[in-house]
């Protein structure tokens, strides 16, 4: 009886590790179920302005949403119950660690692009316009240190989980390696040529970026190298790890990207992804391919081939539960579509579509895959190219029912 | 204590250097000892020259000690190529890279200069005017026509386009008669000049090559008899070109004008050797 015991325990735990390490997939995908008329994301949390960035803590309770104005909000999942986050002055601003903002960017300098919290849920890192990386601690809220040190916005961090090492990806092309632990920097990283979107990473001390140099890059720290994925033709915007070896990606001209290791190239394409839907002709702007003075702009399309080509349409994020098969995939053309990653035949099969207008910036799933998080917005995070009135600026959650 | 290895003719042979051998005998005297022989040894080296140090070290013992760092320096710059050439590149990520990219992947256009391309294979002037003779016949327009009425019946494809090629250049004379634009006169002209001069170097004379090819069959010819076959010399060929060069201006009539020619232009050379005349008003001795 203890014996049957003792092994159904030695059992478990050991499915649990191999889940934590990335070795096992559950299968969460297959038992998603088939959404109702009356399932819909319900909006959790309201901000001012479009929402950058959204992160969950590890246990599924408390989620961190950053938007334009710099206002970094910290809520319940369940109630909705928010605190926000308070600047400090710009005197103890100084006294951790900041420098002064220079010129023109004094205005827009409290704009935060991205956040990240730490697996032991006492760190959050936010970073933005103003090239520095701000530590604040989530029990008191309160601002602890600011890194500094990137020429460029900090666009992009990731904790790696387990540890109090932070990866910072900028405009100005470097990954910077930190750690909020000991307040200190600790290298820097190079290889994209262009501004780094995105960065991730998992356990172990692989960090995963992308750019707008129409790569993306595995580096691989203690080796001190990293692995080159060139993307076709188009510009990718947002990635992240499917397991150690796998990798997922969203691209500007709509379609999302399943890559591995072993080739340079992406194993499976998904394109139209995000198609913009004849229904949704009012999101078009209205003198479309003119420019003032009448003429046509160079290289318009007509409004039938406008499908994919339209900020819309740009997959701003994408995201997996951890260590399942589930991935899910956020663009402005008003829907949250849900996949399943094969990981037999490599390849991405589309579940279903949740509804949700406006211009989906950042997406996290629950660790135990019970609900999905969105940040939303009237406009994409990085920019203005689009704008979408009838959206609403705030965090958005959805209920996945599992059989 | 010191383990230096030293060849033996520096060693001088004296019972205190002998070191390698009081390494085993282990006393407390030895340190004093050892310290004197380091002296010893200290002194020998000062007074050695720099020929017999270089000899020393050329022996190569003293790398022995750095073989094992060296090792470690050769593995870890050795980077492994990729196993697979679909497998993504990798490269160091501590290395800066610059911002330039290649914005649109253009395909390298590659230039082939048929002249310097290997490919192409050697130039053989024998084949290039068979081949090419159309390009240098003699163009009568009774003969053009009555091949443009051969061609009408025969309405073979090639044959229609050598015929076009051959009278391209009646074609150029075509249109500088039609054209007006003072700019496309003088092209065509340049043009059409071009070519009727080329056509002029080729008809009439024969050239260097048709001279050899006759000497080479008679030569070839008279070994089948017997005879020792000659290479044409550069001197009997130039001769050969001049007789056959009289013979075509006897046929024509116009070796009398060539000889008179001839004759002017070397007078005019030889102008310059004369002597010129010297005025009266130099005094002149005698």
């Amino acid at each position: 009886m203890q014996g049957e015991r003792d092994a159904l325990v030695a059992r478990i735990l050991q499915e649990e590790q191999l889940e934590e390490t990335g070795r096992v997939r559950r299968a969460i995908a297959s038992r998603v179920q088939k959404l109702e008329s009356a399932d819909e994301f319900r909006v959790l949390v309201k901000h001012r302005q479009p929402v950058t960035a959204v992160a969950l803590s590890e246990d599924d309770s408390k989620g961190f949403s950053a938007s334009k104005d710099g206002t970094i909000l910290q809520w319940d999942v369940v109630s909705g119950i928010h605190e926000s986050y308070r600047w400090p002055s710009h005197d103890v601003l100084r006294s951790h660690g900041a420098k002064d903002p220079q010129g023109p960017a004094t205005r827009h300098c409290k704009r935060v692009l991205t956040l990240a919290v730490s697996s032991d849920g006492r760190y959050l890192a936010s970073g933005g316009v103003d090239r520095h990386i701000h530590l604040w601690d989530t029990r008191t809220r309160e601002h602890i240190r600011a890194f500094q040190g990137h020429g460029g916005p900090v666009s992009c961090l990731s904790f790696r989980q387990g540890t109090s090492e932070l990866f910072s990806g900028s405009f100005d092309r470097t990954v910077k390696i930190w750690n909020a632990e000991d307040r200190a920097y600790i290298t820097t990283l190079f290889g994209h040529q262009n501004e780094i979107l995105t960065i991730d990473c998992h356990r172990k001390e692989r960090v995963l970026t992308v750019g707008r140099d129409r790569t993306m890059q595995l580096f691989k720290v203690p080796e001190e190298s990293r692995l080159v994925f060139r993307a076709p033709a188009f510009s990718l915007e947002c990635c992240c790890f499917v397991s150690n070896d796998e990798f997922l990606s969203g691209s500007d001209d709509g379609s999302i990207e399943l890559w591995s290791t072993l080739r340079k190239k992406p194993v499976d394409i998904v394109k139209n992804a995000h198609a913009l839907l004849g229904a949704n002709k009012n999101l078009e702007p209205k003198n479309s391919g003119k420019i003032p003075n009448g003429h046509i702009e160079n290289g318009d399309c007509g409004s039938e081939s406008y499908r994919c080509l339209s900020a819309y349409s740009w997959v701003n994020s994408v995201t997996v539960c951890r260590s399942s098969d589930l991935a899910a995939s956020g663009a402005g053309n008003g829907s949250v579509r849900l996949w399943a990653i094969e990981s037999e035949t490599k390849d991405i099969r589309p579940l279903f579509d949740l509804p949700l207008v406006g211009f989906v910036n950042s997406l996290a799933f629950a660790k135990s895959g019970q609900f999905l998080v969105a940040g939303v917005g009237k406009e994409p995070r990085l920019g203005r190219w689009g704008h979408n009135e009838s959206a609403q600026n705030g965090v958005a959650v959805y209920s996945l029912k599992l059989s | 204590m010191s383990t230096m290895k030293k060849p033996d003719n520096l060693v001088s042979h004296s019972s205190k250097t002998k070191f390698e051998d009081s390494d085993e005998h282990e006393s407390s005297s030895s340190e004093y000892v050892e310290e004197e022989e380091e002296e010893e040894i200290k002194r020998e080296l000062a007074d050695a020259t720099f020929e017999e140090l270089q000899r020393a070290l050329s022996d190569g013992s003293h790398l022995e000690y750095r073989k094992h760092s060296l090792n470690k320096k050769h593995h870890e710059e050795k980077k492994p190529g990729r196993a697979n050439k679909n497998r993504p590149m990798e490269a160091s990520s501590k290395k800066p890279v610059g911002r330039f990219r290649e914005v649109v992947q253009a395909p390298k256009r590659v230039i082939r200069d048929p002249r310097f391309e290997s490919l192409c294979g050697a130039f053989d002037a024998k084949q290039f005017r068979s081949k090419y003779n159309f390009l240098f016949k003699k163009y009568d327009p009774d003969i053009i026509e009555k091949e443009r009425k051969k061609l009408d019946k025969s309405k073979d494809p090639d044959a229609i386009s050598r015929f076009q090629n051959s009278i391209s250049w009646m074609k150029l004379r075509k249109q500088l008669a039609k054209s007006n634009n003072p700019e496309v006169i003088g092209e065509l002209k340049s043009h059409i000049n071009w070519i009727e001069k080329q056509l002029k170097s080729e008809s009439g004379q024969r050239t260097d090559a048709a001279i050899l090819a006759e000497h080479k069959k008679k030569e070839r010819e008279a070994a089948k008899k017997g005879k020792q076959p000659f290479y044409l010399s550069k001197s009997a060929l130039r001769k050969q070109r001049l007789v056959e060069k009289y013979e075509d201006l006897k046929a024509s009539g116009k070796l009398d004008a060539f000889i008179e020619k001839r004759r002017r232009k070397n007078a005019a050379k030889d102008h310059r050797y004369m002597p010129y005349r010297r005025s009266n008003n130099h005094a002149q001795p005698n």
